[in-house]
């Protein structure tokens, strides 16, 4: 934990900060470079001109895991490749979100009943934010996978409690 | 007018607070959750083996050379090629100069001296990649088994001669076989 996390309650001024760090935080979600299948390409198109993923802060594919807030698993888990994602996944700094593109990552897609080389859904694997739907999604659909996340971050609380649930 | 210099000091100081600042907060307001896997070397999600200072073969030197050679060939010859056509013609550029033939002889004896070069190293066996095949000192591999290694049926026929010869058994086998 980190020293100020989560350690106040909930007021004016703690959650002031909290909506600060989060603005911060959602304004530079940076994607890992990791495409695994078709998918991997309609994120490509994410990131060029015509759907622009960087109108939302988050163009900036890293080559390293260190340097990454959010790992996009577009495409197709197989077991081999399962194990390499939850290593990836731990290398990233927190905070880290995940986003499963697609059908395939979301619950395993068309491998669902023969695929046995095919993790069913990455979710068994690294815990997911955002689930976007389609075979492969649209880009604008990946663009609203993005915009949920950001929401998401949006409601975390950095120094203050988080709110009981009953 | 030193004065005028306090500015530059300014700046200087602002950008190493700003730095140290930024870090200070960073380590402040982060979450730490350091766990084995997460510090372990980043090696594209694979585990990482060994070291990373491994032996590279020095005898790939050689290949580098003849690369850089014939690199350097490339470049020289992109621009020759460019004005070769005006300098034999007497056109464009190269019109006057009178180095028309001159030109075109020079390329080509830089193309022969480079050539002699690659035929030396064809001719030594460095365009052998796998030296240890090297065509002057090749051995076929059955023929340095025999001369080498022992047979296993050798080994065991050893073994069975101590055994019998031995009141009690052969203390150790493995050095006769070496």
């Amino acid at each position: 934990m980190g020293l100020l996390e989560q350690q106040f309650e909930e007021n004016v001024l703690t959650t002031k900060v909290d909506w600060l760090i989060n603005w911060c935080r959602l304004q530079s979600v940076w994607p890992m470079t990791f495409g695994l299948a078709c998918c991997a390409i309609e994120m490509m198109a994410v990131g060029c001109a015509h759907h622009d993923i960087d109108r939302f802060g988050a163009g900036a594919f890293r080559a390293s895991p260190r340097q990454a807030d959010l790992m996009i698993v577009a495409g197709t888990v197989n077991f081999k490749m399962a194990e390499r994602i939850k290593r990836l996944y731990d290398q990233m700094p927190s905070p880290k979100y995940v986003i499963a593109m697609g059908a395939c990552a979301t619950g395993g897609g068309p491998y669902y009943k023969y695929g046995y080389t095919v993790v069913k859904g990455v979710d068994r694997v690294v815990p997911v934010d955002v689930y976007v739907a389609g075979c492969p999604p649209r880009p604008e659909a990946l663009l609203e996978g993005l915009m949920k996340l950001q929401e998401k971050i949006q409601q975390s609380s950095v120094i203050r409690r988080p709110a009981r649930t009953a | 007018m030193y004065f005028d210099y306090l500015n530059a000091l300014v700046f200087a100081a602002v950008g190493f607070v700003f730095v140290f600042a930024n870090l200070i907060l960073a380590s402040i307001l982060r979450p730490k959750r350091k766990t084995d896997v997460g510090l372990e070397t980043y090696e594209c999600g694979e585990e990482a083996i060994g070291d990373a200072w491994i032996q590279f073969d020095i005898r790939y030197y050689t290949v580098a050379l003849v690369y850089v050679i014939f690199a350097v060939e490339i470049a020289f010859l992109f621009p020759w090629a460019l004005v070769l056509k005006d300098a034999v013609a007497d056109t464009g550029a190269a019109q006057g100069s009178g180095i028309g033939v001159f030109v075109l002889v020079e390329g080509f004896l830089f193309v022969v001296i480079l050539f002699l070069g690659l035929a030396y190293v064809w001719a030594k066996g460095d365009l052998d990649w796998v030296l240890s095949y090297n065509r002057s000192t090749y051995q076929p591999p059955e023929l340095r088994a025999k001369v080498n290694l022992p047979l296993v049926k050798d080994i065991q026929a050893a073994q069975e001669a101590a055994k019998a010869n031995a009141p009690k058994p052969a203390p150790d086998t493995d050095e006769e076989a070496a």
